[in-house]
């Protein structure tokens, strides 16, 4: 599994150090990434300083590509989403896509539907419900 | 993808520097050491989040230095290959203009394909990779545009894509991608969404 | 290296403080954020529950690998490359061990059209090989196939084709700037740089000092006007034998808008031949392609694309590089006339070019049609109707058909003769008193200095003759 020409992310081969660490939504990297930013205003007059292209540019990305903005918001997601039995990257990139259909959603993690587990189309589609709740009434 | 992981680093320090703040000192070293930087195994470290723990100080012969074994905690960066990430369609050859305002970076949208960028990942989308009825249309704003007119991809358009090779060097992380696959493609593009 | 604690017992105390000190020191602040701290704890539980599944279908995959015996692995690969051959993403999709073979092989069906960053453009494959042509100006890590090359070159006329839109390679220094480094600005041109203010805002504003590239620039006169009218009828591109970032810098005082050029900016390094420039790195068919360049000997195979400039030479330095005696047009405090300047007059043959190739009333196939034709058409008009007598020009040695003069003469249409008759309008000449000189001047011809050809060569017209004196 360690090769990189077996790497998949659709099979979720990403190597048993990935696959057993905590994955985190764009939503949630910019909550870190915005109080990390806050503190370091705080410390500093020019927090630019002190921050790498790295940094801005990956808070840059996930304000843009975050589906929710509030704290609460993003704790109801990872909430939802870990109800069902799924990966943490499988859970991540449902949380930060929000697939509107079932089979948007398999097209995107094609991973829940390939490996048999109790997961049906029913389940699928009660958990992309439940997501789309959240945005409506944030 | 984003990930939140441990990581150790042996860092040294110099006994001038041993006082109240020395924990300060390490943490601040570390962030200017590791923040920024990339690896083929981690991908990118975007940011510090905190201090697991400091190991016993280590002297170095000879030189007076002490290493500490570091353990750290850290958002990192790691495209792979089968992901499905959403990015923004940007400029092209940036690297080799990094002197000139960024309002004058040649347009990432290309006769051959167009460049992305997911935070600090560059992706590139050639136009193998590009759904067939979508033709460049070259001019003051280059872009793909379908026939009817319906879906254009050009700068700052947002789109959908599937990482299908990566390759890390000491300082970036480059991608290939498609868009040519169910629901892949643009998810707003500037035109439209202002 | 030792360690403090183990090896030196000396000072074990005082490491033993200095662990209790450093202890301390970390326990007393969290660096976490509340943040953070939910989202781990939310975290938790769906851990624990991916823990498990993960491994159970790890070991599911196992199982699957462990009791595949050879023959039914080889079979598994045959319908692997079945259905490669059908829909080669289906397989590629997979990646079991046993199937990373098929898979491959299936990879292998890509021809890598082209590699970027070490990676197939098209499968996404790593690719080390380095055949192919390199394209640094679009990205420093891409190369592409010779028939991709062809692929994009063909689909690149017709969405020209298709907008009226030709390609048109444009040198930089000579012909639309002259640039000269600092340290090289004359005593008399100092003026320049000293007196900024007072200068003539036509001067100013062309006139750039670039000092973390120790250069002074000055645009052509014409040059924004040029560009905007010829943007309108070309695809533009940048090609010089400068490096790449003086291109790029150059590029952003031509184009400050970004709008003319995008990533099509080729410096010296670009090119595959040394001191060479070649339409091979120009993504576009040759057959629609016009370059402006004032010298010749770089565009070795592409000479029928391109259109000869006069050489702008602003600064001193300019003229000393090229051997020329007169004083600069900054020494001069002059430069080019506007209106009727090489840009203009060639702007002007440009657009009768591109009027020609696109001609409604032509009835061949546009596909089909060739630039370097229709250049060669409209260089035939400038002499036309003119017919020469050379007399102390070409050496008895030559044949005269051959001679640098003749052929100019011939490219720009005129008709020749040997001797002065009644149609003869024409003797070029660098002596008025030779015969056929004295001749001319009997007969009211014109009789001009070969330069007028020359003239005409880089004016698309017929110079005043009376500009052309011959004298003994």
């Amino acid at each position: 599994m360690s090769g990189e020409e077996e790497e998949n992310a659709a099979e979720l081969k990403i190597g048993d150090e990935f696959l057993k660490a905590k994955c985190l939504m764009n939503c949630e990297v910019a909550l870190i990434l915005e109080h990390k930013y806050e503190q370091l205003q705080q410390m500093s007059d020019d927090p630019t300083n002190q921050i790498s292209q790295v940094f801005e540019k990956s808070l840059q990305y996930v304000k843009r590509f975050s589906r929710y903005k509030n704290p609460d918001a993003v704790r109801q997601a990872r909430e939802i989403l870990s109800r069902y039995p799924l990966a943490e990257f499988e859970l991540c990139v449902l949380g930060n896509l929000c697939p509107e259909t079932v089979e948007e959603g398999i097209a995107m993690v094609p991973s829940i539907k390939n490996r048999g587990r109790a997961l049906d189309e029913e389940a699928i589609e009660k958990m992309l419900t439940d997501l789309s709740l959240i945005k409506k009434f944030e | 993808m984003f990930f939140h992981i441990v990581l150790e680093r042996n860092m040294q320090l110099h006994p001038r520097h041993f006082g109240r703040d020395l924990r300060e000192k390490l943490v601040s070293k570390l962030m200017k050491d590791v923040e920024g930087t990339c690896s083929g195994r981690h991908g990118f470290i975007v940011a510090i989040t905190g201090i697991e723990s400091v190991g016993k100080g280590l002297i170095r012969d000879g030189t007076g230095f002490v290493t500490f074994p570091v353990k750290y905690q850290c958002v990192v960066f790691r495209p792979f290959k089968g992901e499905i990430l959403e990015a923004v369609v940007t400029m092209v050859n940036k690297l080799a203009l990094l002197h000139l305002p960024i309002d004058i970076y040649p347009c990432g949208i290309l006769q051959m394909g167009f460049f992305a960028e997911a935070g600090p990942v560059q992706i590139f989308v050639s136009n193998h990779l590009i759904p067939d009825d979508m033709e460049f249309q070259s001019g003051d704003v280059p872009n793909y545009t379908t026939s009817d007119g319906s879906v254009k991809i050009q700068k700052e358009s947002e789109v959908r894509l599937k990482i299908i090779g990566t390759r890390v060097d000491a300082t970036e992380i480059f991608c290939i991608g498609t868009i040519k696959d169910d629901f892949l493609g643009v998810i707003s593009d500037p035109g439209t969404n202002a | 290296m030792m360690s403090l604690t183990a090896d030196s017992p000396v000072h074990s105390s005082s490491s033993d403080d200095f662990a209790a000190f450093l202890d301390a020191e970390l326990d007393s602040a969290s660096d976490v954020s509340p943040e953070l701290d939910e989202v781990e704890n939310g975290e938790a539980e769906g851990e624990e529950e991916v823990e498990d599944e993960g491994n159970d279908t790890g070991d599911g995959d196992d199982d699957d690998d462990d009791g595949s015996i050879d023959s039914s692995r080889s079979k598994k690969r045959k319908i692997e490359l079945i259905e490669a051959a059908v829909d080669p993403q289906s397989s590629v999709s997979r990646g079991e061990p046993a199937e990373t073979s098929g898979a491959s092989l299936a990879l292998d069906v890509c021809t890598h059209p082209g590699v970027m960053g070490g990676m197939c453009i098209r499968c996404g494959q790593k690719v080390e090989d380095e055949s192919g042509v390199a394209f640094g100006y679009i990205h420093k890590n891409l190369r592409l196939a010779d028939d991709e090359v062809a692929r994009l070159r063909d689909k690149d006329l017709k969405n020209l084709l298709r907008h009226k839109k030709l390609i048109l390679v444009l040198d930089l220094d000579h012909t639309l700037l002259n640039s000269t480094r600092l340290a090289d600005i004359s005593a008399e041109e100092s003026y320049l740089k000293d007196q900024r203010e007072v200068l003539p805002d036509a001067l100013r504003n062309n006139l750039f000092k670039l000092d973390w590239i120790h250069m002074m620039t000055k645009l052509r006169p014409f040059v924004h006007t040029f560009l905007k009218e010829a943007s309108s009828l070309f695809e533009m591109y940048i090609y010089t034998m400068g490096e790449r970032p003086y291109a790029l810098e150059m590029a952003s005082l031509l184009d400050p808008g970004g709008i003319y050029f995008h990533s099509r900016v080729i410096a010296q390094s670009d090119s595959t031949r040394r001191h060479q420039k070649g339409l091979d790195v120009v993504l576009g068919q040759e057959s629609a392609v016009l370059i402006l360049d004032d010298t010749e000997v770089v565009w070795g195979k592409h000479r029928e694309n391109l259109i000869l400039m006069d050489r702008y030479h602003f600064f001193t330095s300019s003229c000393r590089q090229f051997g020329l005696k007169c004083k600069s047009l900054t020494e001069q405090k002059s430069d080019e006339n506007e209106a009727e300047g090489a840009l203009a007059s060639v702007l002007g043959v440009l657009q009768r070019i591109h009027r020609l190739f696109f001609d409604p009333e032509r009835g061949d196939n546009i596909m089909e049609r060739d630039v370097r034709q229709v250049l060669k058409t409209v260089r035939k008009e400038v002499l036309k109707g003119c017919k020469i007598v050379f007399t102390g020009v070409i050496p008895i040695q030559c044949q005269p058909e051959n001679h640098h003069y003749w052929k100019l003469a011939e490219k720009l249409g005129a008709t020749f003769s040997t001797e002065v008759d009644e149609s003869v309008t024409h003797v070029v000449s660098m002596n008025d008193k030779t015969e056929k000189s004295r001749q001319a001047l009997r007969e009211k011809k014109f009789l001009v200095h070969p330069r007028w050809i020359e003239a005409a060569n880089y004016l698309w017209r017929k110079p005043p003759e009376e500009n052309f004196p011959v004298s003994s």
